[in-house]
């Protein structure tokens, strides 16, 4: 029982650390939830890139005044609308589209930013600390995450359908591009939401590791899912917790366990591979 | 003969396209075609010129010609996934798009990311979407049609099997069931016997006969020239984009009718 003590205390006696583990919850299920289709349709570093383009967007709210939350929604629906359009109707690869889009608003940012007779660096920005979420940010990560897994939640066969097949959703009608776009902008929040609260390697980590681990785990799409976001939610807490014991930098240390998790999940498999060739195969028995 | 031409759907449904439903012109034959003209995809080229092709209801039209004479892109054409230069294209007496439940296209295996990670069953669910529409859940009745093409195909040991883990013969099974699935009056097929086991090729022969007397009008682009007069009622020749007359060749057999 002790070491259960020793486990939840740190939670228990500090505010800050039942934010931040809400909040890790929160955002590990939100990023590997939608996660599983980054990873299905190959594109590992929309979260990077998305990342990156929502600085002309926080430099330009700061200029005029206006929240600089807005301002990076607003340039990351841009980034994603954009992307979509670049590489409508196979004209561009998706990946190529995204390192356009993803350069040409980080330098549109530093431009903008540069102009600025007193030179600030708003690049601070793109490192959010999850040990110092508020409850006002709670509360946007919760709204953004009802929004995007419901979206999830209700459209999931046709997300899957063109995820795997947009030729047969064009022929029954289903407009596989619109569904694209849709994706994007889900992403775009998400990536906006969960930097501002746990930086930009949490963000990107959050994405793709849980969901990269699920994959080897299962081929079932529902079942990816779950696992993804318990993957996430693991991870979140181990990470927490050992920055917490070991006083180490948090966002590092949940990177980390996700990745240490990815490990095991790799050994996993190979072991049951290869206890697979070595066994008998039923019909020689 | 009954029209089998699908029912209506009941019940409040959102469809994917607003066009969903459309009775078919009394009188007119299953897929209609004259002097099509066809583009490149996003290109100014032509990939078709002046095609003209009538395909009675309930009968079979094989597409016959070497790779890049256009049999896809006519296929692809007809199914909606290309736009029309020039000259007619009718379904049922109704433009392309019209109704998009009577129309079953059975891509080439190649065009499906088959790493994707779902089940053979929910594959030929898909089939079964364009009745669905959004926010939809399929039914026990959407089950039980699924199961019975999956049945008809041979593949019900492998219903639960992710659709990598099967052979090409089994996977180009699937898409067919999943065209079945759809329960549409006219289907188009794109090379659905190339590369594929003995077994398979049994089995899609067997279905091509069967569905014409069941009364559903088939296109098939095709390699194998020795079924051509057992499989099929009439031959369309295709070179480079025109329709072109029988080879030498080519079986001579009355039951198969080149059309000029």
């Amino acid at each position: 029982m002790t070491f259960l003590n020793d486990l939840i205390e740190p939670f228990i006696r500090f505010q800050f650390m039942r934010n931040s583990l809400l909040a890790i919850v929160l955002v590990g299920t939100l990023c590997a939830t939608i996660g599983v289709y980054v990873v299905l349709r190959r594109m590992a570093f929309i979260g990077d890139a998305l990342a990156h383009t929502v600085l002309p967007g926080i430099v330009f709210a700061y200029f005029n005044g206006i929240s600089l939350f807005f301002g990076a929604v607003v340039a990351g629906l841009l980034t994603a609308l954009g992307i979509g359009w670049l590489s409508r109707r196979e004209t561009l690869r998706e990946d190529t589209a995204i390192g356009i889009m993803f350069t040409f608003m980080f330098a549109l940012g530093i431009l903008l930013m540069s102009t600025a007779r007193s030179f600030r660096d708003f690049t601070h920005i793109l490192f959010g600390n999850v040990l110092g979420v508020t409850p006002n940010d709670l509360t946007l990560i919760g709204i953004v995450a009802a929004i995007v897994l419901g979206a999830l939640i209700l459209f999931h066969k046709e997300f899957e359908l063109t995820s795997f097949d947009p030729i047969h959703a064009e022929v029954i009608g289903l407009r596989a591009d619109r569904l694209r776009y849709g994706l994007l902008i889900l992403l775009a929040l998400t990536v906006v939401t969960a930097i501002q609260a746990v930086g930009v390697v949490l963000t990107s980590a959050m994405l793709v590791t849980p969901a990269a681990t699920a994959s080897l785990l299962t081929n079932r799409l529902p079942r990816m899912m779950l696992i993804a976001v318990s993957v996430a939610i693991s991870a979140g807490v181990i990470g927490l917790y050992a920055s917490y014991r070991y006083n180490v930098a948090s966002g590092a240390a949940i990177v980390l366990a996700c990745t240490v998790l990815f490990g095991l999940a790799w050994l996993a498999r190979t072991l049951s591979r290869w206890l697979g060739n070595r066994l008998p195969k039923r019909s020689a028995l | 003969m009954a029209l089998p031409v699908s029912s209506k759907p009941r019940g409040v449904r959102l469809f994917y396209s607003h066009r969903h439903f459309a009775e078919p012109v009394a009188g007119s034959p299953a897929l209609e075609i004259e002097n099509l003209c066809v583009n490149r995809p996003n290109q100014s080229i032509l990939a078709l010129e002046n095609i003209s092709v009538r395909v009675p209801i309930g009968t079979r039209l094989a597409l016959i010609g070497p790779n890049g004479a256009g049999k896809s892109t006519l296929l692809k054409t007809i199914a909606g996934l290309l736009p029309i230069r020039s000259g007619k294209l009718l379904i049922y007496g109704l433009p392309v798009g019209a109704c998009h439940h009577r129309v079953a296209y059975l891509p080439q295996r190649g065009e499906i990311d088959w790493r994707f990670p779902i089940s053979l069953r929910r594959l030929v669910m898909t089939g079964r979407y364009v009745h669905l529409g959004w926010l939809r859940q399929p039914d026990a009745r959407d089950w039980q049609i699924v199961d019975r093409m999956i049945e008809r195909l041979g593949l019900t040991d492998l219903a639960d099997r992710q659709i990598g883990q099967l052979s090409g013969g089994q996977q180009q099974r699937a898409l067919l069931a999943r065209a079945l699935a759809q329960e549409s009056d006219l289907i188009l097929l794109d090379e659905p016997t190339s590369a594929v086991d003995a077994e398979t090729q049994a089995i899609i022969s067997r279905l091509i006969a069967e569905l014409s007397r069941d009364g559903k009008t088939l296109v098939v682009a095709t390699h194998n020239l020795e079924r051509l007069e057992s499989d099929f009622d009439s031959v369309l020749y295709l070179r480079e984009g025109q329709q072109v007359p029988p080879p030498l060749s080519a079986p001579s057999n009355a039951a198969v009718q080149p059309i000029q």
